[in-house]
């Protein structure tokens, strides 16, 4: 293991996770999903969406914690009407972003194994141009923030 | 609806999607697995993981196609799965980035995104948004409706 200089690293405490899986393949659902959201003002702090080895696709967004009774109660009132087979919600979660300069590979496998070190589980990891953002439990970030800083580098 | 601003748009085709069902155990071994995609210099485009109720995870990673067979390889030896177990690659991929604004700023941005996009036929198979950005894996085909789409909600800079 090489320890890689990153950009930065960054926090977000007071998150929920909302999971809505098995959905159809396509956009339908999930438009009307966020678009449900959205018209009541609750606002998303990252969403996931991938298809599932059984051909249907899982949706997992963050919310702000104060949106999550919101969240969850408009998802549950469209529930039959949308055809959501489930909605799922994982309280007391925070994102830790890793900002890398180059490989992303090598900055990927890092990131697996300092959380992994630390014995911490990813619960979600989405992605974006400049990071890549892991889910976890949020008492755990100290925990976490140090296996980080075993794996990489900081400016500064 | 005003459109929303972006800094850019950029697009890369080509790609190829490889999406594996992990039990917990195994993701002790993904490290490795990154370490050897570096030592090959295999770019990651893309990556997303979620978690099924029963504890294990789907994990879906982006890469140029002509490394699909190696990143596929890569996860049946390195996670020791049976040949029975899924490992579903996709090719003839389009990554679509859609750089800012944050997604904190402008509530609905994913919605608008989506829902242009549905409205247009196009099937999205993977999606990542946060931050400033919103990264978005179709079939290559649907691009040029895809950019169609997205041009009518997002005011895109000329280059």
């Amino acid at each position: 293991m090489r320890k890689i200089r990153i950009a930065g690293l960054r926090q977000v405490t007071n998150l929920s996770q909302v999971e809505v899986p098995s959905l159809p393949m396509g956009l339908s659902q999930m438009a009307r999903i966020l678009t449900l959201l959205a018209e009541n003002g609750i606002n998303l702090e990252f969403v996931v969406t991938h298809a599932q080895a059984d051909e249907t696709m899982d949706l997992v967004f963050g919310v702000q914690r104060n949106h999550i009774a919101a969240a969850l109660g408009l998802l549950r009132g469209v529930r039959e009407k949308f055809g959501l087979k489930e909605v799922r919600s994982r309280d007391r979660v925070g994102m830790i972003s890793l900002f890398p300069h180059g490989n992303r590979a090598e900055a990927i496998g890092n990131f697996f194994a300092a959380f992994q070190e630390a014995g911490i589980r990813l619960v979600c990891i989405s992605f974006s141009l400049s990071a890549i953002s892991g889910l976890i439990e949020e008492s755990l970030i100290p925990d976490a923030l140090n296996a980080l800083s075993e794996y990489f580098e900081l400016p500064g | 609806m005003a459109k929303i601003k972006l800094h850019d748009i950029f697009h890369s085709s080509g790609q190829a999607l490889v999406t594996v069902l992990l039990e917990e155990r195994k993701v002790q071994f993904l490290p490795s697995i990154f370490y050897a995609l570096r030592e090959e210099g295999i770019p990651i485009s893309f990556i997303v993981q979620s978690m099924g109720q029963r504890g294990d995870f789907t994990l879906s990673l982006a890469t140029a196609q002509q490394h699909s067979d190696w990143v596929r390889a890569a996860l049946q030896e390195g996670l020791d799965l049976p040949p029975s177990m899924t490992l579903r690659v996709q090719d003839h991929l389009t990554l679509i980035t859609l750089y800012g604004p944050h997604l904190g700023e402008i509530p609905g941005i994913a919605s608008r995104i989506l829902s242009a996009l549905v409205t247009d036929g196009v099937e999205v198979l993977a999606m990542s948004a946060s931050l400033n950005s919103s990264l978005l894996v179709i079939s290559q085909k649907f691009l040029p409706k895809s950019l169609r789409s997205l041009n009518r909600i997002f005011e895109i800079p000329a280059k």
